[in-house]
């Protein structure tokens, strides 16, 4: 599916595959009205809305480490996003950021308790370069299956995604296991990388965010991988008259997403949870998607986008103390949100509506 | 391995299949049409919620069961809604539609937490056959396990032999050529997301109301989506899903018996759990594509289907032309 306008539609020569139609101003017309729809089932709990949305804002931007909290959970939405986005410059999904997550923070809870004698240092980084390739691994999976046999990479990593749960969770309640806790052993403390500001958890995460963003925004613009990715996404049958190899376009988009989304995983251990914990990443991997679409498939307008879904997101968990309604609340503004981008028209799609190319 | 693991496996593995194959069935209906539901999570969580609320209230299961369908084909109007007339993209809508759902179920549970202990469906017993050693276990079960399998057998029927089925199949294989041929592929797609909502909320009041005993935050646990990936197992046959759900069934039961089994009880259940998703992968994989309905996940805009109601009444007058024709020479 994806790619290509269909019959009905306009053609123009930009080369998005998903555009924010009609710019800012409706975007921010789909958020009010998100907002409403929000404050709508706010007002049906019981709650006021106007205090649930400033108990929203202030449990994320607030005092009290809550923004270092909000940035926390801003580095896996952007890096999940990313391993969204790169394929999707081809034409091609990857709806399993979550399963990439899980698999890299299994890479490096394994790698960091069994080399505990390396120093500090050496042993965060191997973690996190460990836990980047165990999830390129995991994304290849898709990717060689696509390649070799044609099954649909979006179920494929989609399956792969509940798959790596229960990876996850075998490597939680196995042999690694810290006693009957939800959690496994603790890194060695010499690797816990620590936070670079006082009272919060920020630090190399946010940095790595930052840096992976913008070298994803170059890969894209100024390399031939780059090139490759955006001429499969615009039109591939031209792309493949020009002699670039789908196979290989696939391979590489899926391995450096899904080295991305591992990342994540790998950070999180490093800096956040110092262990593999369960339900680390709360669908971290479909926010990041629905980030990276409102972005318009840009790496540097991902950076406000994640950030917008990880203030909805953590601020949510302020409602409880306040306005007594479950933190979940922030899911349900964040997905109308996306339901109406889409609904509205604001975000489009183009579709591959060639032959047998469909799921 | 004795005769009591066995009939564990056996009795827990078809009481485990049945919410999956009812929202299963649901997903087959709406994917034969060409639409791919991973809104499924979502409708089976509303379907469980309301169900047990409404089963609670009333003390009546049957009015539950009745409640997860409406809900979940008032969820089936919205998504209709959403995947056909305003042709969005089905994959990123289902899974906003489940992070939705789960939000909701979580805060109204969180607000009240009624529904969460309830009676539940009685065993029908068939006589005779149910004292068969071992297999008698098949017939001992809630009525929803037996008409799930009528209902498996009807919509196999439905798809394969009946004017309805065969559009429905026609407007998921390719919606231009459909509606050129004078059906209208909207309404056919519609009535089929909204007809598969109700089998899936259905599932999901199946679920808390023979299985789960009642509602917890996210009670479906991913089984939607188990149920999608059995429909893809099953490649699109409806009677190959009652397998492919039991396959589900049986390896999840496989992680409580295997603890009497002193041969496999070091497996790690994690493992028994993945069989199901690592069976679809494999099947995708062997299979090629090849049962896939070549317009699953296409979206068909709406502006395109008036141009092609038109060709196709223009196609028709000139077929009518050329047999008058005929006639006429």
């Amino acid at each position: 599916m994806l790619l290509q306008p269909s019959p009905g539609s306009t053609v123009d020569g930009s080369d998005w595959l998903v555009r924010v139609r009609r710019g800012t101003i409706s975007s921010i017309g789909s958020f009010l009205l998100a907002l409403l729809l929000g404050a709508v089932v706010f007002l049906a709990l019981g709650a006021n809305p106007v205090s649930s949305y400033q108990a929203i804002l202030s449990g994320a931007l607030g005092g009290g480490g809550s923004l270092g909290e909000t940035l926390n959970i801003w580095t896996p939405f952007v890096l999940t996003g990313l391993a969204a986005l790169i394929p999707f410059r081809a034409g091609l999904w990857n709806a399993g950021g979550d399963g990439q997550l899980y698999a890299g923070a299994v890479g490096g809870i394994l790698i960091g308790l069994t080399f505990t004698t390396l120093p500090g240092p050496l042993l965060a980084l191997v973690i996190v370069l460990g836990a980047a390739a165990a999830g390129s691994l995991w994304a290849l999976i898709p990717a060689v299956l696509k390649i070799s046999t044609g099954a649909s990479e979006i179920i494929v990593t989609l399956l792969l995604n509940f798959t790596a749960v229960l990876l996850a969770d075998y490597v939680i309640t196995g042999p690694w296991a810290e006693g009957f806790s939800a959690t496994t052993r603790q890194i060695p403390s010499s690797a816990q990388v620590g936070s670079w500001v006082p009272g919060t958890n920020v630090g190399v995460g946010e940095v790595t965010a930052l840096i992976c963003a913008l070298g994803v925004f170059l890969l894209i613009q100024r390399t031939r991988f780059g090139f490759a990715l955006k001429m499969f996404g615009s039109n591939r049958g031209a792309a493949q008259l020009a002699g670039l190899s789908l196979a290989r376009t696939t391979l590489a988009a899926f391995g450096i997403g899904g080295a991305l989304a591992g990342l994540s995983g790998g950070i999180l251990i490093v800096s956040i949870h110092h262990a593999l914990v369960t339900g680390m990443s709360n669908n971290y991997g479909f926010i990041g998607i629905a980030a990276t679409l409102l972005a318009g498939l840009n790496p540097l307008w991902l950076l406000p986008a994640a950030f917008l879904f990880s203030v909805l997101t953590v601020g949510s968990n302020n409602l409880t103390a306040t306005v007594g309604i479950d933190p979940s609340a922030g899911l349900i503004v964040e997905a109308v949100f996306v339901v109406l981008l889409m609904a509205l028209g604001v975000l489009r799609l183009r579709l591959w509506q060639g032959g047998t190319q469909s799921l | 391995m004795t005769t009591a693991v066995l009939v564990t496996i056996l009795g827990g593995g078809i009481a485990l299949m049945i919410p999956v194959l009812w929202a299963g069935l649901g997903e087959l209906i709406e994917e034969s049409a060409g639409i791919i539901n991973v809104g499924i999570e979502g409708v089976m969580l509303v379907g469980a919620y309301v169900g047990a609320q409404v089963a609670q209230l009333t003390s009546n299961v049957v009015l539950g069961l009745f409640a997860g369908i409406g809900i979940g084909a008032a969820c089936g109007a919205i998504l209709a809604y959403l995947y056909v007339y305003r042709a969005v993209d089905q994959l990123i809508t289902g899974l906003m539609f489940t992070l939705m759902a789960l939000g909701l179920t979580t805060v109204l549970y969180q607000k009240n937490p009624a529904g969460t202990a309830l009676a539940g469906f009685q065993v029908w017993v068939i006589p005779g056959v149910s004292r068969i050693p071992v297999v008698g276990v098949v017939f001992r079960q809630t009525p929803l396990a037996y008409f799930a399998i009528v209902a498996a057998i009807a919509v196999w029927y439905g798809l394969r032999h009946t004017w309805l089925g065969l559009y429905i199949r026609a407007a998921g294989q390719g919606a231009q050529t459909t509606a050129t041929s004078g059906v209208n592929v909207h309404q056919v797609r519609a009535v089929s997301v909204i007809m598969g909502c109700s089998f899936i909320g259905l599932g999901g009041a199946a679920l808390v109301l023979t299985e789960t005993g009642g509602f917890v935050a996210d009670v479906t646990n991913d089984l939607g989506f188990i149920a999608l990936a059995m429909v893809m197992l099953a490649g699109w046959n409806a009677l190959a899903l009652i397998g492919a759900a039991f396959l589900f069934g049986v390896s999840d039961a496989m992680q409580y018996a295997v603890q009497n089994i002193s041969s496999l009880a070091h497996v790690p259940h994690d493992l028994w759990l993945s069989i199901p998703y690592l069976a679809t992968i494999f099947v995708l994989a062997i299979t090629r594509g090849r049962d896939v309905p070549r317009a699953l996940g296409i979206p068909f805009p709406v502006s395109d289907q008036r141009v092609r109601i038109r060709l196709g009444r223009v196609t028709q007058s000139i077929r009518r032309r050329q047999e008058s024709g005929i006639r006429a020479g």
